[in-house]
């Protein structure tokens, strides 16, 4: 009963955005070919985040979390260890704060590996699905 | 192995971060906060297995409890979600 009220308003969605009225076009059940194209086709050019823009917003993240003094995070002395002073726990927090600041899921062996700030701005710059 | 208790707590952590409640949620992650930080630098074998296998219980207690809150989960968004 939802399903088909769902299936309903979603062809809803698809006729108007197709700008085609009434059910003609779903019972035609046929796209145009220049409509057809059109929905496959994406523009993938502002999707990619720079390396400034992911370096800026990891700084952010470990700014803020709380075991971690500020003055001390600039790019270049970083490291999660030696610089911050975090421990084991700590650093498995940054990285579960990077992930969720991307949305990404970064698998334990790559977690494991990002033990300084630089390491986690390249790692996420090179990430296709980072947001 | 300080690194145990770490991989443990990441998967903890990942297990707390997708429950449906956010009052609970938040409840999770502070509490496992607290409780790992008691046991980071152990390096007693016997301790540690202890650590591990309660670890372990807890993840999967959420697992579950997650499925039935997921079941009576209120139709609108919490507020205290983004």
């Amino acid at each position: 009963m939802a399903l088909r009220s769902l299936a309903g308003s979603i062809a809803k969605s698809v006729v108007q955005t197709m700008g085609v009225s009434g059910p003609s076009a779903l019972g035609a059940g046929r796209l145009r070919l220049g409509q057809a194209a059109l929905f496959g086709l994406r523009g993938y050019a502002d999707a990619a985040l720079t390396k400034d823009e992911v370096t800026a917003r990891v700084l952010e993240v470990v700014k803020n979390m709380e075991k971690v003094d500020p003055a001390k995070v600039n790019e270049e002395s970083c490291d999660f260890t030696k610089d911050l002073g975090l421990d084991s726990l700590d650093t498995v927090e940054v990285v579960m704060a990077f992930e969720e600041e991307f949305q990404l899921e970064i698998p334990d062996d790559e977690a494991d590996k990002i033990a300084s700030c630089q390491q986690a701005i390249e790692y996420i710059a090179q990430h296709p699905m980072a947001k | 192995m300080s690194g145990q208790v770490a991989t443990l707590f990441r998967a903890y952590m990942r297990a707390a971060r997708k429950f449906p409640d956010a009052n609970v949620k938040d409840f999770l992650m502070r509490r496992g906060r607290e409780e790992f930080r008691k046991h980071v630098g152990e390096t007693d074998k016997a301790k540690l297995a202890k650590i591990v296998a309660e670890g372990e219980k807890s993840i999967a207690m959420i697992e579950r409890t997650s499925v039935v809150y997921g079941m009576y989960a209120p139709s609108h968004k919490s507020v205290l979600v983004k």
